[in-house]
């Protein structure tokens, strides 16, 4: 009996210590700000937040939701957001057609054709090194 | 070549350090039409004055071997 009360208290304390571990960290203040303005549609908030899945900061890490709300905001015409995401395709190692590569130049241009410089500075080094036409 | 400098000029004037220092890169390189020490000079300068780490090395370096000098 004592045994048996032994292990169900340790089984009961893993799982415990699983379930904490696994469970989504609750958004910080910052990220539920930027999480209600992204909501409505806001693509500077949208960006942000993409920013804070992919860093962990004021939530889970999170790639998959970083890159959804990367998506959203560039499909809104935000410049920051589409070099962010075609900088993040171009450097995808899982692009085996090569199919990434081309949105993600597409994006960098797009965002390039509204004088954000970072954008301007990658296809200027790009075109500098060969790796663009 | 032209193409990479018309777009890293209009990166550097926004003030973009990383335009800024590739500029100093290009217009020292030997195979470069255009070469020019003097806007090497000025875009290392203005890339270091945004905070490049590594442009400030290469000034310290020309500074070192008597090429400018640094008031």
């Amino acid at each position: 009996m004592k045994r048996f009360i032994f292990f169900a208290t340790a089984f009961l304390v893993i799982v415990g210590v699983i379930f904490v571990l696994m469970s989504p960290k609750k958004l910080s203040s910052s990220c539920q700000d930027c999480f209600k303005l992204a909501k409505l549609g806001d693509a500077e908030a949208q960006y942000q937040l993409a920013c804070h899945y992919f860093q962990g900061n004021g939530c889970s890490k999170s790639e998959r939701k970083g890159m959804k709300w990367l998506k959203i905001s560039s499909e809104q015409n935000y410049a920051k957001a589409q070099c962010r995401l075609g900088d993040r395709l171009l450097g995808d190692d899982r692009d085996l057609f090569g199919k990434k590569k081309i949105k993600g130049w597409d994006l960098i241009e797009k965002s390039a054709g509204q004088n954000y410089a970072p954008s301007l500075c990658l296809i200027g080094y790009a075109s500098w090194k060969g790796y663009a036409g | 070549m032209q193409k990479a400098v018309t777009f890293l000029l209009k990166a550097a004037k926004q003030d973009d350090s990383e335009a800024q220092k590739y500029l100093g890169d290009i217009y020292i390189q030997d195979d470069f039409v255009n070469k020019n020490f003097d806007q090497t000079i000025y875009w290392y300068r203005k890339a270091a004055g945004n905070g490049s780490v590594s442009s400030i090395n290469v000034i310290r370096e020309l500074s070192n071997s008597g090429k400018i000098q640094v008031s």
